[in-house]
């Protein structure tokens, strides 16, 4: 069993209102519904390659992608669906991505891990883990050397942390901040595992939330079950950080109910007695709970909210199933920008 | 109009050409603000810039590079200082993962106007770990524009040229001729990518370098000419990536033979490349095979006369040369 | 109806083993609920459910091997049936054997391709000794041009470069001193006149019979005058050409000839012909004279050979080519293991290989090969002519038309005859005067006594 974790003072009992909650359900559940479908369409050999799903984790991207603001840009690694789906992206190009057609967001030509949509906000999707923070905290620079109050939201694994990219970044990230020049707002989606290695196994100081002292960035805890803890959060860090232009850091406490990737076995590495206790604390069944109790949604209303996520996400797979490839000629283009582009070939 | 200048004064008047267009071009690198710059090209650059555009950044190759890959993706258009090609190592996942391949695996809906630039290649008794020259191991890369300029009016014209590229550039300047002289164009000289240089025109053999090399081969020209009366053609390839393989094949087709120089070891070297353009392109125009000059296949070494047998030399030059003339080396 | 499918469990799997059910047929089972185990390569795990129902069939059995996205079972809601499954996985295992049945041929096709190569005409570059003496040219690709646009004979040249390899200066001296010329003539000095062979680059050496290229004799340039056409060649006609020039230059030929009395032949063929007539075959003369020297090569057999690299090739099988006109050219069908034939055998393949090669439907192994070959130009009237040999075959046989002619009998009367004349061209590596009289003597005797052709 992971250690007990502090959970932050501002955890939990916000008064927001029912149809905020109503609504980040919808979200949740959507979310949890593209997952699933995800999982099958890989194991009927119509998603390749790798494939990293959200499950569980529903309410961290949720709680903060519900403070993005027009202009904000967000980075994150590989488990990329939900912030594309959070963000705005129709389902369907989602999708499609995923199985490789021509019509997914970025043209069937990268992926699961490769998730862009810049007019939205969504900066991608990486597949090295750590690689992408240095990016991020570029974002965060240029946003204030441009000028503008926008802010970057950057999202990470605790698999991450020890890897030397995110000390270089986080570094900079602080140092820049000094000068009101490094508006981002790391997220630490700490799921408890690096892949198949849990945090204790690898870390030497297991308080993530902790070491962005070492780069003089402020930080918390956060429950990352509980949306409504999560929303709390966000709602006052990226007003900070849009505020001041120092960057914060948020460690969501949450946990992946699904194996790390398609290929993976989690008999090995992680009891599965772990595995159903985290499975009580799911974050949608939590928030039906308390939508049941306060009564903002009976029964009835969530089977709809519900059957509607079922029946958007298999139009979804209907999409892309039927989609085409992408033409052949689009594997020359896009390496390079500009009028000269020199396509490669020979 | 022109003027003469070093290498280092060209080079930080192409990048001053550029800051006073452009808003977006900023420099970063490691001591190259209050101190000037290691190799004091960007010395006084900071007071006239401020810290905000001559940015020093702590020892982080990779942090740095990422962050500037992130900046450049949002419209900036940074100048990334690698204090030598050599430490470009620690930063190669963010340049070879990330700058040259976001731009496809995001559909198209990115652009990275980055450049790398910093000093390249040996000869100064580094030593093995700040001895490098890496035109073919950034070359490899789909994504990446990888330059080398030898002139001083090329490394203005080429860094001119760079920073207005929406594409990531990997700008290998030759360390070891800061301090050569040269005519630099006065203004905008912006020197286009993809065009090789004829430094010296001949009609027996061609001579085919970069970097430093291709003034070993200008020297080599001279003495084939003054020993053997042999008339040399000297080509400064300049431009890694694009290529311009036209340029070769026509002078091979001129004069027969080839021998291509180049500073780094023989396996899947830039000369490879070459050599194998030309038989793919002049095949029927060959009187020789290629000739291939590289430096010793060993790291390298400290010792001054070490160094020296460590690359090439004026003799393996003109030997080559006289291989492929079927002449008498000597 | 939810089919329960091998699921893919990770980046490379293929195929997974079914080790155990843990419900059987008939059982209930929910959503999410273990219903077997499954082996991968990396390791072993429950499969679940993905839908509740009744676990109406079990395709799989525990130990089988099941692909990637293969069914292994139905989970049947309520009211539904399970369909028919087992046509298609029939269907699956004829298309792979098929599959590897199309496999077998194309490697039986290419392996007879490669034995029969040696009868093909290439047109190669000259390999002459040049300056090195081993057979082998070394020159460099710039030399290779200069000889081809200027036509010069390389084997003239010596080469100044590594291992004597020929290189531009070699060459360009060569030029200048204008004595390095393809066809030897002008104001070459120190020639050996007895090159009679005007455009070849050299004899092969002992042991080297290989196709050589088609050198030009010096040939002027078209006058393009009023009243004339030029014809380009073909690439048949410019193979054929290649091959004969080859064959004159290169196989020493020489000629027997017999005249045979074709009374009795006509009369036997007469006889046969009736007696096939129901089953559409007709005998010609052709038939006859192939099926004879067939024959003859029983007791002959060293004519029944092929030149090789390594000398004479004698072979059991008669593979006895006919040459049959085309438009463009000509082509050699061949009837493999002629010997072994009846006359009506021959007959029949022999029109269908004739009507094919005029239709341009033969196949590579129907027209290479051959070790003898039957031309015949007697439809023309033609009283008499020699053949050209098919290198690399020991022998052609020239047949000409029958003609009337008065012969004596045994008692001094003169009676007409049928006469026709056979000529044997034959290799003289591969045998000697003595040799091809004697065989042209049996064939005469066999079509002379056809009642021969039955033993």
């Amino acid at each position: 069993m992971p250690a007990e974790k502090e959970h932050s003072e501002n955890g939990g009992g916000v008064a927001t209102s029912s149809e905020r909650l109503v609504d980040l359900y919808t979200q949740m559940v959507k979310i949890r519904a593209f997952e699933e479908a995800c999982q099958k369409g890989f194991r009927q050999g119509k998603i390749g390659g790798y494939l990293h799903v959200y499950i569980g984790q529903e309410a961290v991207a949720t709680g903060f992608l519900d403070s993005f603001k027009e202009g904000d840009k967000v980075i994150t690694a590989y488990r990329d669906h939900a912030h594309a789906l959070l963000l705005g992206t129709d389902p369907k190009e989602v999708m499609a991505e995923l199985y490789g057609k021509g019509a997914g967001m970025v043209k069937g030509k990268g992926g699961s891990m490769h998730l862009f949509d810049v007019e939205r906000g969504l900066m991608g999707g990486y597949g090295i883990v750590a690689g992408h923070i240095p990016l991020g905290v570029g974002f965060a620079y240029a946003m204030r050397y441009q000028e503008t109050d926008h802010i970057t939201q950057i999202y990470l694994g605790d698999g991450s942390i020890s890897n030397g990219a995110f000390h270089e970044a986080a570094n900079l990230a602080g140092l820049w901040g000094k000068d009101g020049m490094c508006p981002a707002l790391f997220i630490v989606e700490n799921n408890q595992y690096g892949m198949g290695t849990s945090v204790e196994r690898t870390t030497a100081m297991t308080d993530l939330a902790a070491k962005f002292d070492a780069y003089g960035i402020e930080n918390e805890k956060v429950d990352g079950m509980d949306v409504e803890a999560v929303l709390e959060c966000a709602e006052r860090l990226t007003e900070k950080v849009r505020e001041t232009g120092k960057p914060y850091a948020i460690e969501a406490l949450t946990y992946r109910t699904a194996p790390h990737g398609a290929a993976d076995f989690f008999e090995k590495y992680r009891e599965k007695e772990e595995i159903e206790e985290w499975r009580k604390r799911d974050p949608i069944g939590m928030l039906e709970k308390k939508l049941l109790e306060n009564d903002a949604a009976d029964e009835e209303k969530l089977d709809e909210i519900r059957s509607e996520a079922k029946e958007l996400i298999a139009e979804a797979v209907k999409f892309a199933d039927e989609s085409e490839e992408p033409e052949i000629d689009e594997l020359y283009t896009d390496v390079y920008a500009g009028a000269d582009e020199y396509t490669g070939e020979e | 109009m022109a003027e003469t200048k070093t290498y280092r004064e060209a080079l930080r008047e192409g990048m001053v050409h550029e800051m006073d267009r452009d808003e977006s071009v900023v420099l970063m690198g490691e001591d190259i603000g209050v101190y000037g710059g290691t190799h004091l090209i960007t010395d006084g650059l900071i007071d006239e810039y401020g810290p905000k555009r001559v940015m020093d950044t702590p020892i982080s190759e990779g942090g740095f590079t990422g962050a500037a890959i992130g900046m450049a993706m949002m419209g900036m258009k940074p100048v990334v200082e690698m204090m030598t090609w050599n430490f470009s190592f620690l930063a190669s996942d963010q340049i070879i993962q990330n700058a040259a391949k976001v731009r496809y695996f995001s559909g198209g809906q990115v652009e990275v106007p980055l450049v790398i630039r910093g000093p390249n290649g040996g000869g100064v008794q580094l030593s093995a770990q700040h001895t490098h020259s890496l035109e073919n191991l950034y070359g490899h890369f789909p994504g990446l524009k990888v330059v080398s300029p030898v002139t001083p009016n090329d490394v203005k014209g080429m860094m001119i040229t760079a920073i207005r590229d929406p594409n990531p550039v990997i700008f290998l300047e030759a360390g070891a001729l800061y301090g050569t002289k040269g005519e630099v164009e006065e203004g905008d000289n912006a020197v286009e990518f993809g065009k090789a240089r004829i430094a010296r025109e001949g009609s027996d053999v061609t001579l085919i370098a970069y970097g430093r090399q291709v003034n070993l081969c200008l020297r080599a020209a001279n003495t084939l000419e003054e020993e053997d009366g042999v008339s040399a053609e000297v080509i400064d390839l300049r431009s890694i990536r694009p290529f311009d393989e036209d340029t070769i094949v026509q002078s091979v087709e001129k004069t027969h033979r080839a021998v291509t120089v180049q500073e780094q070891w023989r396996w899947f070297g830039v000369a490879s490349e070459v050599a194998a353009i030309i038989q793919e392109g002049a095949f029927d125009s060959l009187d020789a095979p290629v000739q291939r000059v590289s430096g010793a296949e060993v790291p390298a070494p400290y010792a001054r006369n070490l160094e020296l047998e460590a690359f090439p030399s004026e003799k393996q030059v003109t030997n080559a040369a006289r291989r492929a003339l079927y002449i008498e080396e000597k | 109806m939810p089919e329960v499918i091998m699921p893919k469990m990770g980046d490379a799997m293929e195929e997974g083993t079914l080790l155990k059910w843990l419900k059987s047929e008939g059982d209930d089972v929910s959503e999410g609920e273990a219903i077997a185990e499954i082996e991968t390569d990396k390791v072993t795990l429950e499969l679940e459910a993905e839908d509740s129902g009744t676990l109406a069939q079990l395709i799989a059995s525990e130990g089988d091997e099941v692909p990637v996205g293969g069914a292994i079972a139905f989970i049947a809601g309520e009211g539904e049936d399970v369909p028919e499954r087992g046509g298609e996985a029939e269907a699956e295992e004829e298309e792979g054997g098929e599959g590897g049945g199309a496999q077998a041929t194309a490697t039986e096709t290419e392996e007879e391709e490669s034995e029969d190569g040696g009868g093909e005409a290439q047109a190669e570059a000259p390999s002459g000794n040049g300056a090195g003496g081993n057979g082998q040219f070394r020159a460099s690709p710039i030399v290779r041009r200069l000889a081809r646009e200027n036509d010069l004979d390389l084997s003239k040249i010596d080469g100044s470069g590594p291992a004597g390899r020929i290189v531009e200066r070699d060459v360009k001296a060569a030029m200048e001193r204008g004595d390095a010329k393809a066809d030897g003539g002008g104001g070459a000095d120190g020639q050996a006149d007895g090159q009679a062979d005007v455009a070849a680059p050299e004899q092969p050496t002992e042991g080297q019979a290989q196709m050589q290229g088609f050198q030009p004799a010096r040939l002027p340039e078209p006058t393009e005058a009023p009243g004339t056409q030029l014809v380009e060649p073909t690439r048949m006609m410019k193979v054929i050409g290649e091959r004969m020039t080859e064959a004159k230059q290169h196989v020493p030929h020489f000629y027997a000839t017999v005249e045979v009395d074709m009374n009795n032949a006509m009369a036997l063929r007469k006889q046969l012909n009736a007696q096939l007539e129901e089953e559409g075959i007709k005998l010609s003369v052709n038939d006859f004279v192939m099926k004879a020297c067939a024959a003859a090569l029983r007791n002959h057999p060293n004519l029944n050979a092929i030149y090789t690299t390594r000398g004479v090739e004698l072979h059991q099988k008669v593979d006895m080519a006919m040459a049959v006109a085309l438009d463009q050219g000509l082509i050699t069908p061949v009837i493999r293991d002629a010997g072994s034939k009846g006359l009506a055998q021959i007959s029949r393949e022999s029109k269908d290989l004739a009507t094919r090669a005029r239709d341009g439907q033969l196949k590579p192994e129907e027209y290479q090969g051959g070790t003898i070959t039957v031309s015949n130009m007697g439809m023309f009237g033609i009283e008499s002519f020699t053949a050209i040999i098919n290198p690399p075959q020991a022998a052609i046989i020239a047949v000409s038309s029958i003609v009337r002619r008065p012969t004596f009998d045994d008692n001094g009367e003169v009676v007409p005859a049928s006469m026709m004349k056979l000529t044997l061209s034959a290799d003289h590596r591969i045998a000697n005067g003595r040799d091809g009289a004697v065989y042209m003597a049996e064939v005469k005797k066999v079509l002379e006594n056809p009642v021969m052709l039955m033993v």
